[in-house]
């Protein structure tokens, strides 16, 4: 008996003890997620607080560590090689240069291989907030002359206007955003308009006695001003490029002069021109191009997906028409000429094939891609690939796989299942392009000519902000926080191999790079003919 | 050395002569609870998740109230996990379905058919398979799914192996000479966590499982 006795004490002794020291407790984990004092407070005073901090908000945020992985990268040994070297920073006596920290996060970020990431880290000596994009030093390191190609302007099709052009490859049908008879009508009439808004202004505030007119004057004569500035900023905002070239100089000349001029007055009459300009390059519509081909073959070009809110616009007003809603209704004219082509030669039996021209497209809107490919494919959404969701603190936490069904065009419309499609793509095919690229690449009568696309192909968070949706997407606040990142959360796997594309990009099925000679001299564009010759033989 | 095999056998004798054989099996269900650190994600929840269990054992009594008992047993280490807030609708349990062989001394009282019984021991187990069925929400569409879909392992971070604590409290009825059948009550504590440490950051994922299982056994 005693001994079953001495038996159970030793049992209850083991388990007691396994039970209390087997189980090691978990790390507890901040987040930087928000402007949060407790999580950012090393992060604001030393240089390795911020690195830590940075380490540990790119551990927790980052999607895609298993890929880099792959490519070697180990994320605890960044962490053991580079915070001493930011102690160092600590520790010297004399200042940091922006350069200096700018180069030491460039060694650390520039292995990372996604494509949308964008990361800001204070200086604490200067002040000032530096900005990381390893994926454009990728480009420009591994693809230099693919990126040489892409930065040529391939927007002209002039030269398949001609009647001299290559019977093959003349242009029978063609209408741009730039050249619809509406956009032109608006932009005589906001320029006229504009002319005399400035006129006007320098008139009143002559008038008033000039710079030492009396500040009432002044204020009513600003206000007068602010409204037709406003008007401004759009007719400039959606100007075609073509276009622009030729009129804008007068208007900027005219505006910086009044802003120089009467800045004085102290209120705000508008923006600066140099912001002016910023949204300008940055409009992702800048041109929208539909041609038809010689073997009823439908091309169709624009720079960026933004096109659904002028889809989805309603009619301007006839009595009071904006430059923007005219811009509007000449998007979605030039979409309705393409997709009604289609639709009528495909019914005939006509349809010689689509062309796709993503090069140069830098993305944009997802819900865009109803009205491009997805208005080739049958209604009711395209399984394109799948996505996995960061979802967790941990480096490999991720929800269950969710297949990405690219939405198609609604109404009833002619599916192109047996005439080519074909895309054309370069390394400056960027998001959204790469994913049409993606699709068309993935139809039975799909084909890819170009070069590898850009590699930027996981998902962004529409509001970078809501960081508490899912823990994801974006640490910090920008220009606020020492280290701030945006950084997708929605990792797209392709094919059956469910494989990460990211930094690589999608491979064309014909690899044809741009003759730049043939096209300086000539204006013709090999790779768009490359499209047109593989339609033509198919 | 023989003297010394001839004292170590005298000392078994008692044992050997009630030694006695029994086989079986046993099924039930299970509740596991998965103990995770959600740290800020404040609207990340576990919930203990219930599963099935089956199994074969084998038992060699050394004396009326001792034992040792092997088990072969599959078994559903379950857990749900939901979200709410904006991602309400998030609501998946993932069934993990291990293999293990617990092993556990048996001490047992009471009369000659009907007897308690208490299963002291420890487990080890293989994690064989991952399964996610319930509901997800579709961020693309803004709605939300339904998911039946295996769960795909991660070599540098799921551990299949399991190692811990077995126990059981039961009690078995003789009905016949060689029949006999039971009701326990099972608990495993792991002491393996889930997740590797692959990472510099600690993070520790347990599975706690309590079972309630009958079953038969053949009395050699």
């Amino acid at each position: 008996m005693k001994k079953t006795f001495t038996i159970q004490y030793v049992f209850a002794i083991l388990i007691a003890l396994c039970v209390t020291s087997c189980r090691p407790e978990s790390d507890d984990l901040l987040s930087y997620g928000q402007n949060d004092y407790q999580s950012y407070y090393d992060a604001n005073h030393t240089f390795a607080g911020e690195f830590e901090a940075f380490w540990m908000a790119m551990n927790e945020n980052y999607g895609i560590w298993d890929y880099e992985a792959e490519f070697g990268l180990d994320w605890d040994e960044v962490y053991n090689t580079y915070l001493s070297r930011f102690e160092e920073l600590d520790q010297r006596r004399t200042r940091v240069t922006d350069a200096e920290l700018e180069a030491l996060y460039t060694e650390i970020t520039d292995p990372l291989h996604d494509g949308h990431m964008a990361l800001t880290v204070k200086n604490l000596h200067t002040g000032k907030y530096i900005g990381l994009t390893p994926h454009q030093n990728r480009v420009r390191r591994e693809r230099e002359q693919d990126l040489t190609e892409a930065m040529l302007n391939l927007t002209s099709l002039d030269a398949y206007l001609t009647p001299e052009m290559d019977a093959a490859y003349r242009i029978k049908a063609y209408d741009g955003t730039g050249s619809t008879d509406i956009a032109f009508e608006f932009i005589d009439s906001t320029m006229t308009r504009a002319k005399r808004a400035a006129d006007a202004y320098i008139a009143m505030v002559d008038a008033a006695g000039g710079p030492n007119a009396s500040n009432d004057s002044l204020y009513v004569a600003a206000d007068s001003l602010r409204v037709d500035a406003q008007k401004l900023i759009l007719f400039i905002n959606t100007l075609p490029l073509s276009v622009r070239v030729m009129m804008k100089s007068y208007l900027l000349a005219t505006y910086d002069m009044l802003y120089t001029k009467y800045a004085f007055v102290g209120k705000q009459i508008g923006a600066p021109i140099v912001e002016l300009e910023k949204e300008f390059k940055e409009d992702l519509l800048g041109s929208f191009r539909f041609a038809l081909f010689e073997g009823n073959i439908a091309y169709l070009r624009f720079s960026g997906f933004g096109l659904t809110p002028h889809m989805t616009s309603s009619a301007s007003s006839t009595e009071n028409p904006t430059m923007y809603s005219a811009y509007q209704e000449a998007v979605k004219r030039v979409w309705h000429h393409w997709f009604d082509t289609i639709q009528v030669l495909h019914k005939s039996g006509q349809l010689g094939g689509v062309v796709f021209d993503m090069r140069n497209n830098t993305g944009g809107n997802l819900n865009d891609y109803q009205y491009v490919l997805g208005a080739l494919l049958p209604s009711g959404g395209w399984d394109s690939h799948m996505l996995r969701l960061k979802n967790g603190s941990g480096r490999l936490d991720f929800a269950p796989l969710q297949p990405f069904t690219a939405p198609t065009y609604p109404e009833a419309h002619e599916v192109i299942n047996d005439r080519p499609i074909v895309v054309l793509a370069n390394c400056q095919s960027i998001s959204m392009a790469e994913m049409t690229t993606w699709g068309v690449k993935s139809q039975p009568n799909g084909h890819f000519i170009g070069v590898r696309t850009y590699g930027a192909l996981s998902g962004l968070s529409a509001e970078p902000e809501s960081y508490s949706d899912n823990y994801s997407g974006a640490f910090g606040v920008q220009n606020v926080t020492p280290i701030w990142g945006y950084v997708p959360k929605l990792i797209s796997l392709f094919g059956e191999q469910q494989q990460i594309l990211e930094g690589v990009g999608i491979t064309p099925d014909q690899e044809v790079h741009l003759d730049a000679n043939m096209w300086m001299m000539q204006q013709r564009d090999n790779q768009l003919e490359a499209a047109l010759d593989y339609i033509r033989r198919n | 050395m023989k003297r010394n095999l001839f004292i170590i056998l005298l000392f078994l004798s008692p044992l050997v002569l009630h030694a006695q054989w029994r086989i079986g099996v046993s099924g039930g269900a299970d509740y596991n609870k998965y103990s995770i650190n959600t740290n800020y994600q404040v609207d990340f929840r576990y919930e203990g998740a219930w599963g099935w269990s089956a199994a074969v054992f084998g038992q060699y009594n050394f004396t009326d109230w001792l034992g040792i008992r092997a088990e072969l047993e599959a078994t559903e280490r379950n857990y749900r996990f939901y979200r709410t807030g904006v991602w309400a609708g998030t609501n998946y349990v993932l069934h993990n379905t291990y293999l293990q062989l617990p092993v556990m001394a048996q001490f047992s009282f009471g009369g000659q058919n009907l007897r308690g019984f208490v299963n002291v021991g420890c487990y080890a187990g293989y994690w064989l398979t991952g399964k996610y069925k319930g509901t997800v929400v579709d961020m693309i569409n803004d709605t939300t799914v339904a998911i039946n879909e295996p769960y795909i392992f991660q070599n540098e971070k799921d551990q299949h192996w399991d190692l811990g604590l077995a126990g059981g409290l039961g009690i078995e009825y003789r009905f016949l000479e060689h029949w006999a059948m039971h009701v326990e009550s099972r608990y495993y504590y792991s002491f393996i966590s889930t997740v590797k440490q692959y990472q510099q950051i600690k993070d520790y994922r347990y599975n706690t499982t309590l079972g309630i299982q009958a079953g038969f056994s053949y009395i050699f």
